[in-house]
């Protein structure tokens, strides 16, 4: 395996193919948990720790899941790494476990997860399907962390708790409500397509 | 009919092999779980006592209007070393809602849960006020407690609680050493 081919999928996941600006997969944790800029970090990370397991166990045992069970074996592996996480969270991370709650368990359902087990994992060897996995896990981190920056600076004047606008800002309760975390991932994910746009025009244009 | 079987079995064994790992980390992480629960249930009652369990005491609190709920501090052995009451106040913007710890017949901690006061009851302003109770054994001189300047309201509020379960205690459940 060379390290160039690793680089190159680390790397898709974070840009070319970010799950949730490029794919727009993994919505509902992404609205439901944004609201504050430590969710956004905390969800992140359990769902990259989920991915690289999953995507690294899926790929070692690509060869001994048949193909008409692959589906519910996915979902014992996945499941079973989540119920790791929700557990060993809630025994040393309470405050994150309270805030987050049901979501963790959720992170079964995460859509991501299960397409990087089917459309990458399943076909792949071990190590690039573990560096897809922290590829993608890392991308939907850092937009989700983004997202709930943008919203809690909104909606609360603050970044991890943090006050960062000034004394006369008065905090847009929509912005940590459902209804702004739609508009506000709009928005981002429009900035987000217009800077990937013209930098790919500029790159064309040098050619 | 032989392939649904092996793929049952395949299944299986998957299965088997995820919930002997998962066995291996709730292993581990059982014990803290469960401390971080009860810290979660009963973390305003430690505060004010120490550490114990609780078991809620039915009693008479009539006439007690601010008494909500009486619990009986246990030690391992199941001795009842002290009470904590928890209580709710009148205050200046609302109701300050207040746990007091009692113990050996003295006043052990009081910890205020949740308030509508001006910002700074309960907070770190406010800990040297709610710390001159501690050690009081006379109902009376809960009341007698220097208020906190610029908040009588609230401190009343305060005073008038630590007042009323220290009565409690003393004619109600016949704590010894509570005047």
């Amino acid at each position: 395996m060379d390290l160039k081919a690793l680089r190159k999928t680390f790397l898709n996941g974070i840009f070319n193919e970010n799950p949730t600006f490029r794919l727009v997969l993994g919505m509902c944790p992404t609205l439901a948990i944004t609201y504050q800029a430590s969710n956004g970090i905390g969800m992140g990370l359990a769902t990259t720790f989920v991915l690289v397991f999953s995507n690294l166990v899926i790929s070692l045992l690509r060869n001994l899941i048949p193909e008409k069970i692959r589906i519910p074996a996915f979902i014992v592996i996945i499941a079973t790494f989540v119920t790791v996480v929700e557990m060993v969270m809630h025994a040393f991370l309470p405050d994150l476990y309270d805030t987050l709650g049901v979501f963790i368990s959720l992170i079964v359902v995460n859509c991501i997860i299960f397409a990087r087990a089917e459309a990458f994992a399943f076909k792949n060897p071990p190590l690039l399907s573990a560096a897809d996995g922290l590829g993608m896990g890392l991308g939907f981190t850092l937009a989700i962390t983004l997202l709930s920056c943008i919203r809690e600076l909104l909606g609360s004047g603050t970044i991890f708790g943090t006050r960062f606008m000034p004394e006369w800002f008065e905090p847009m309760a929509i912005a940590v409500q459902p209804a702004g975390g739609f508009i506000l991932l709009g928005l981002t994910l429009a900035a987000v397509t217009g800077i990937a746009a013209r930098s790919q025009k500029r790159k064309e244009a040098a050619k | 009919m032989r392939e649904t079987v092996k793929l049952g079995v395949r299944l299986m064994l998957f299965a088997l092999v995820a919930g002997l790992l998962l066995a291996v980390v709730n292993a581990v992480t059982e014990e803290p779980i469960a401390r971080n629960e009860r810290l979660k249930a009963d973390g305003s009652r430690i505060a004010v006592i120490g550490d114990y369990d609780f078991e809620a005491l039915q009693t008479d609190t009539t006439g007690y209007d601010a008494i909500q709920s009486v619990y009986a501090a246990l030690d391992d052995d199941g001795q009842t070393v002290g009470y904590v009451y928890e209580l709710s106040s009148r205050g200046y913007g609302g109701d300050v809602v207040l746990s007091v710890g009692i113990r050996d017949g003295a006043v052990s901690g009081v910890s205020v849960a949740s308030h509508a006061e001006t910002k700074g009851l309960g907070t770190a302003d406010e800990a040297p006020f709610l710390q001159s109770f501690v050690g009081l054994t006379q109902a009376d001189a809960a009341q007698g407690v220097d208020a906190m300047s610029g908040a009588t309201v609230s401190s009343n509020a305060v005073r008038g609680a630590v007042s009323q379960a220290l009565a409690h205690a003393r004619d109600v459940l016949g704590v010894e050493g509570v005047e």
